[in-house]
């Protein structure tokens, strides 16, 4: 359907309009066990015009695309901002909708329709084959979700712009029970793998080995022992850092959130806007970026959903805070620096200020130093519980594995794991940044924010990290 | 407000749709929609304001082939205009009936149940999109204000080649919002229903503010240890929240990682105070699931602290061969009433003594998901109760304790009246589920840091 027309000759009363065209295709293939669950492919596809009036921006969102759909909606717009504009929350002007004309497209070696549907099944149920490995293996998981997205921005002031991105989630998981001790192991937790690509992606033999590990793992954590309670050395592996900056970073510097839009929801945070330049956040060997630019990382794109043009900007340098999480509506509400994150889940929710990649940068650790380091302390991998209070200072994050650290030697295995803390001296205790070679990219589609509700992909990477003097403790006994 | 999406429109996309299902087929369509305002504010500004109008139609395919059953679904976005849905839905389910041929048999794909029908419509008198700034946001002048108007037709629809024809549709509209003190405190409030009532909205708005002001006295910073509190619905809400969340689905049992599997082998026990049903007399969800299955009006799930049943969805029950309860694939609660007990409202406080009024927790998750552990936080107004009064706020604290102390040995006393708090989820879709929840009085809960 041709859009342009919509935007070519606002309505009378509007200084501006702009539509955002999305159509999300997601094909869903499950596996359990050695047998077939399920699959969906389900596609999304509607419109969200804006108009700006008086100051106030208001929206209308319909899947209806036809000519009375589009119009109807177009109307709806003008009247909700004409209305809204007596109790503006701030006078917007068409500078938080720049015009752009920018291209983009997820580098996908080979797309999911070259190969049959049945391909798909046989790899998914090879892995799973390659999980039976004990049986203390009670339930194995294997599926993928690959998701094309396209959007397309038009608007009254020029903005011409497409992107297409292409979005693997491989995931794999086991359930291990033995003597009344269920455990579970994943590759990464919450979809972990995430990241862009074509269907190359789970054709990866990287993936053989690492499912049969975390089966093996499993069941393994079936007989380990409790993880003990100690106030002392943390090492977390880059898959549960992935959460951790996640929690304590990202949702903390939204922009946003920070300006109170989601306090009844979310909630707060407790950094300021007068924090921007000046608050040493962690130790001097945090450095961390928002990076929406990385060809394969799950949330890199060319333009936000406001039309901002994606570029990496450093959030946190040698510990010290610069820059929010916020897009142009938020830069100008709050007069802080921000970046390219007004994000939507989909066509028929406003975009909002949203993590995309964000990532903390590599130091000069090498692991096996790192662990030569510590005494006594535990190592934990891969998230499965994680809760934060309102203002993002209080958390409690539990793992699916662990391992004990003896005189700077990894020993035995320990199930159960879960640390607690509070943000800003978590990240003031940060020891040691693993080097490049423990590095490691992730990304999930769950991170959910605002009102109404909104579910997005994030991407994380993070090299391995050794936190000092945290409240470390089990499982009920 | 009207919506594109009517009964009789999309009664007649289904029958068209249907009639092509061929012999060695079943056909089934899910038909999720909404019509809806949605009016976010903050510091009693107007954030976003807008209107959707989204309706997704699911076509699944069940098909015998010698070697057993297969099943594939497909779905997309209804455009409103016949000729158009009619000829998109037929390429879907084209697409569909291709695919199927090269899949897997699934082994436990069932055909839906013979014949079962329902309709419930229930229309409200709600706001007209054009004056809810001015009925929602004009009260809020004056206070600090922050939260979601969300409102209008919300649809349901399951139909199948075998007879079953389902419909549910319903027009209300939610505002959950919170108040703030200068010293960032809050209180949270819902104000929900089927017709919108100025009068009531601004009394619920006083009543909002009239507890604020407790919570501007300076905060208590309080030592970790046990504490007797009292849980206000909303509270328990956010508990009963986790049994959705890998605990009263049976497959969670049977994969080993539901704390109600202890219960079930007689280790852990709830108390007798507590019993919770899933009760559609409460008219906040549908009746039916995606495969039509027609759940009982109620199901009682804890039975004065025995475990009476579990949501099994068709899948599980072929599975397990067990029989089915009638839940939707996710096996989570949808409309759940917590009975009353016998502790008057008015003698919450009087009761506690000395302890913690708790009115929300917030994030919720598993810290040992097996043993029933989990660890959340305070929310809101939480408050110091001395001598049976309320003395000042708590700064928030987290929890981490098992479901087998709230709601077990550490259960003392369940109010005598309850509180309905429809869901005001808004994933994807304005949520269609709800829980009524009485306050408890626990004894011990564990604050951790």
């Amino acid at each position: 359907m041709n859009f342009e027309k919509w935007v070519q000759q606002p309505p009378k009363k509007a200084e501006w309009v702009g539509l955002r065209y999305v159509r999300e295709k997601t094909h869903s293939f499950n596996v359990k066990d050695d047998a077939f669950d399920s699959y969906d492919v389900s596609e999304s596809e509607g419109v969200m015009v804006e108009a700006l009036v008086a100051g106030q921006m208001g929206y209308a969102a319909t899947s209806e695309l036809t000519e009375a759909g589009i119009s109807k909606a177009l109307e709806s717009a003008v009247q909700q901002a004409d209305r809204a504009s007596q109790f503006s929350a701030f006078q917007a002007t068409p500078a938080v909708r720049p015009p752009t004309k920018k291209r983009y497209q997820s580098l996908e070696l080979q797309k999911l329709q070259s190969i049959k549907t049945s391909d798909v099944f046989d790899r998914l149920l090879a892995i799973s084959k390659m999980m039976k490995v004990d049986s203390k293996i009670v339930r194995r998981f294997s599926r993928l979700l690959y998701v094309e997205v396209e959007t397309q921005l038009l608007s009254s002031s020029g903005s011409d712009a497409f992107q297409r991105l292409s979005l693997m989630s491989p995931d794999f998981e086991v359930i291990a029970s033995h003597s009344g001790v269920t455990q579970k192991r994943s590759d990464a937790g919450l979809m972990g793998r995430s990241q862009q690509g074509g269907i190359e992606v789970l054709f990866d033999r990287s993936i053989d080995a690492r499912a049969e590990k975390i089966a093996h793992q499993a069941a393994e954590l079936c007989s380990a022992e409790m993880c003990p309670t100690l106030a002392g050395d943390l090492v977390l592996m880059p898959d549960q850092m992935m959460l951790q900056i996640h929690e304590s970073i990202g949702h903390p510097l939204e922009v946003d959130r920070i300006l109170g839009d989601e306090r009844n929801y979310a909630g707060w945070s407790f950094v300021k806007l007068a924090d921007f330049g000046q608050l040493q956040y962690g130790s001097s060997l945090m450095n961390v970026v928002f990076d929406p630019t990385l060809k394969s990382e799950f949330a890199s794109y060319g333009f936000d959903d406001h039309g901002a043009e994606a570029q990496k900007e450093y959030l946190i340098k040698d510990g010290r805070l610069l820059r929010g999480l916020g897009g142009l509506e938020s830069q100008v509400r709050s007069s802080v620096q921000g970046v390219a994150n007004s994000r939507a889940s989909l066509w028929n929710r406003p975009p909002i200020d949203r993590m995309a990649n964000l990532n903390l940068e590599a130091g000069t650790t090498s692991f096996t130093e790192m662990i030569s380091k510590i005494d006594h302390g535990v190592l934990m991998e891969t998230n499965r519980s994680w809760s934060i209070d309102d203002f993002r200072n209080k958390f409690q994050f539990g793992c699916e594995y662990a391992k004990l650290i003896e005189k700077g030697k990894v020993t035995k295995t320990l199930r159960n794991p879960n640390y607690r803390g509070d943000t800003l001296s978590f990240w003031r205790n940060l020891k040691a940044v693993g080097d490049p070679s423990t590095f490691k990219v992730y990304g999930t589609p769950f991170c959910g924010k605002g009102e109404p509700n909104q579910v997005i992909r994030v991407g994380h990477a993070s090299p391995v990290c050794h936190f000092s003097g945290i409240e470390i403790f089990g499982g009920v006994s | 407000m009207k919506s594109p999406w009517t009964e009789d429109y999309l009664e007649s996309l289904s029958q068209k749709l249907l009639e092509q299902c061929s012999g060695s087929e079943t056909l089934i369509l899910n038909f999720i929609g909404e019509s809806s305002q949605f009016v976010r504010f903050n510091r009693a500004r107007v954030r976003q304001t807008g209107l959707v109008d989204d309706g997704v139609l699911e076509i699944q395919v069940l098909q015998k082939s010698s070697q057993g059953m297969k099943k594939a679904s497909g779905s997309l976005s209804l455009r409103g205009e016949m000729k158009v849905d009619l000829e998109r839905c037929d390429a879907e389910l084209q697409r569909i009936q291709s695919a199927i041929s090269d899949l897997p048999v699934d082994p436990f794909a069932e055909l839906p149940p013979a014949g079962e029908t329902s309709r419930f419509v229930s229309r409200g008198e709600i706001l007209d999109p054009q004056s809810v700034v001015g009925a929602v946001i004009a009260p809020l002048q004056g206070h600090d204000a922050a939260g979601l108007y969300a409102a209008g037709f919300q649809f349901r629809m399951m139909k199948s080649s075998t007879g079953i024809s389902h419909w549910f549709e319903t027009e209300n509209f939610l505002t959950d919002y919170s108040l703030y003190s200068p010293n960032q405190r809050a209180v949270k409030r819902q104000f929900a229903g089927q017709k919108w009532n100025s009068s009531q909205f601004q009394s619920n708005v006083s009543q909002a503010a009239e507890q604020l002001k407790l919570m501007e006295l300076p905060a208590r910073k309080i030592p970790r240890g046990n504490y007797r509190v009292y849980l206000a619905p909303d509270a328990v809400a956010e508990i009963i929240h986790m049994f959705s969340w890998g605990c009263v689905g049976e497959m969670s049992l049977q994969q080993g990682e539901s704390p109600l599997l202890k219960v079930r082998k007689g280790e852990e026990k709830f108390s007798s105070h507590f019993s919770l049903i899933e009760d559609f007399g409460l008219a906040l969800a549908p009746r039916f699931n995606s495969d039509g299955e027609l759940a009982p009006e109620k199901l009682k799930i804890i039975d004065e602290g025995h475990l009476a049943s579990t949501l099994v969805s068709r899948r599980t029950a072929k599975e397990f061969n067990l029989k089915s309860t009638c839940a939707p694939l996710s096996e989570g609660l949808r409309s759940t009433r917590m009975m009353t007990g016998s502790l008057k409202n008015d003698d919450v406080l009087k009761t506690l003594g000395d302890g913690i009024y708790l009115s929300n927790l917030h994030y919720l998750n598993w810290s040992d998901q097996p043993s029933g552990r989990i660890t959340g936080m305070t929310r809101f107004a939480c408050l110091l109760v001395e001598n049976g009064k309320m003395v000042a706020p708590i700064e928030s604290m987290r929890f981490d304790d098992t479901l087998f102390n709230l709601l077990g040995k550490g259960l003392e006393a369940v109010t005598q009246s309850a509180e309905t708090i429809p869901s005001n989820s808004t994933y994807g879709f304005r949520s269609l589920s709800g829980v009524q929840l009485p306050g408890v009085l626990v004894q011990g809960l564990s604050l951790t840091l």
